[in-house]
């Protein structure tokens, strides 16, 4: 891939600040490939785990911000586990993923709306209520009959409930709210 | 031992075979370990991302839940588990960040309490050997694929469980019951995780390889100690057969259950007829059951 660093970005600067955010020292990494090669969802990635971190290095934050590839992360710790310089890559893609979503970037994938509903769900009744996420996903993503057909299969083997359960879900809530007033750094 | 289980959103829905047959070995073994009250949520895989205080904050609360109790925590869901050991370790840090996180959840909370999955409870602290005593029937002839996903050991400084490419824990309860523990490279492979719902065909991509592998390498049916992992791989197999015109059949247990099954539990106690692919064809010619 030819690479061409645009002057105005500011060198080094974001690789400093997604640094301080993952705790990791993205500067030591030597390009040997070994987290690209192992990571399971390379093969959806535009950008490859040792190519996020190269472009960490450059300050390129765009190519980072903008790719699919901090959406597709599972976080499954592969790479970092592996890096032989002690890089945790993983830790860089979920930094990016976190400074994206703060910056407004427009996810790459529906992961968004699951996490959307799952922490609605969570917010409301201060566990999953797994139909609510299901259906909540549904409707955010636009994919309204995804997975239906395994609703008949779960309740046959009693393994989805259909009414909620509230616990203690005041004080979920109140923590919810703080922790987001927090971050937002109010 | 001084443990209070903390079951998690999963076994409560989607997985009560987990729950149930971890309740039968404890019952059956008469460990005093009972569920933690009016317990919430650890925030699961969804906040993380978005929110690192409130996803450090959210299993605070089930770390203070324990503490009233005067108890240690016992897990069998390992993205609970990381969850919670991801909140002790930010309380533990003494920085910006345990402060941030004592003032969301409104209270003091100590941070000194053990969180055990329940294979470490089994095996480091009952011990392999008091529960080879208890077996009552050999699952010889079974040749299982353990497979433990990435959560639970990875990163391996924060989980401290096991090696984190090829943890062994799993492999020396099942080889307890009898059952042969084939050598496989997937052990710790990722399934896919959460993407089973918003993209459901990257973790039919990579359950296939896993079911794939395991077959290969001579597996009949795999053993697992997640409950998402279980999902992918048990609730999803039609599907994944399917997708690549290839049957593979191989029941999914919980280690749990198969534990069960050598200390002659009933197959009912140990949910075995809720498992979406049927052990109890390959039970039975096995003369298991
Ligand atoms: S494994 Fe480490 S050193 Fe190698 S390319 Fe990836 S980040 Fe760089
Ligand atoms: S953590 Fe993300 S980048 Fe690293 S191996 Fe897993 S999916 Fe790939």
């Amino acid at each position: 891939m030819q690479i061409n660093i645009n002057k105005d970005v500011n060198l080094l600067e974001f690789g400093e600040k997604l640094q301080e955010l993952a705790e990791t020292d993205v500067k030591k990494c030597y390009q040997c490939g070994k987290c690209t090669a192992g990571c399971p969802l390379n093969y959806l990635m535009d950008i490859s785990p040792s190519q996020v971190i190269r472009f960490c290095q450059l300050g390129m934050k765009e190519k980072v911000l903008n790719s699919r590839s901090i959406w597709y992360c599972v976080f499954c710790d592969t790479c970092s586990t592996r890096c032989p310089q002690g890089v945790d890559i993983k830790g860089v893609m979920d930094a990016s993923r976190r400074t994206a979503v703060r910056q407004k970037i427009k996810p790459k994938a529906d992961i968004r709306a699951l996490e959307k509903s799952f922490a609605g769900s969570i917010y409301s009744f201060g566990r999953v209520f797994e139909p609510g996420v299901v259906g909540g996903f549904n409707l955010r993503s636009g994919k309204l009959l995804h997975d239906v057909f395994l609703f008949p299969l779960l309740l046959l083997k009693r393994k989805i409930c259909l009414i909620p359960h509230w616990v203690r879900s005041s004080e979920v809530r109140g923590v919810f709210k703080r922790a987001r007033r927090k971050e937002r750094g109010l | 031992m001084n443990y209070a289980y903390y079951p998690g959103c999963s076994l409560e829905s989607t997985s009560p075979d987990f729950h149930l047959s971890t309740q039968a070995l404890i019952d059956f073994l008469e460990l005093d370990i009972e569920e933690i009250p009016d317990w919430t949520c650890c925030g699961a895989s969804a906040i993380h991302p978005d929110n690192k205080l409130l996803s450090c904050s959210l299993p605070a609360l089930t770390l203070d839940a324990a503490n009233q109790e005067g108890k240690d925590i016992m897990v069998q869901c390992p993205s609970c588990y990381a969850h919670l050991k991801e909140a002790r370790h930010a309380l533990r840090r003494k920085d910006q960040l345990t402060e941030d996180v004592l003032e969301v959840v409104g209270k003091e909370v100590e941070s000194s309490l053990e969180i055990k999955h329940f294979s470490e409870i089994l095996v480091h602290e009952i011990g392999l050997e008091k529960l080879q005593e208890k077996r009552v029937k050999s699952l010889e002839g079974l040749k299982i694929a353990n497979y433990y996903g990435c959560v639970i050991v990875r990163p391996q400084k924060l989980m401290e469980y096991d090696d984190p490419e090829n943890p062994m824990l799993m492999d020396q309860l099942v080889s307890l019951t009898g059952a042969e523990s084939v050598d496989w490279p997937f052990k710790t492979k990722c399934c896919g995780a959460s993407n089973s719902i918003s993209r459901t065909d990257v973790v039919l991509d990579l359950t296939y390889e896993i079911l794939r592998l395991a077959k290969q390498n001579g597996a009949e049916a795999i053993s697992v100690l997640c409950p998402l992992c279980h999902i992918n791989l048990d609730l999803r197999q039609k599907a994944i057969e399917k997708r690549y015109h290839e049957k593979f059949n191989l029941p999914i247990f919980y280690y749990t259950q198969l534990l069960g099954l050598s200390f002659g539990l009933e197959p009912k106690e140990l949910a075995l007829d809720r498992l979406f692919v049927s052990p109890f064809p390959l039970l039975k010619s096995k003369g298991i059951l």
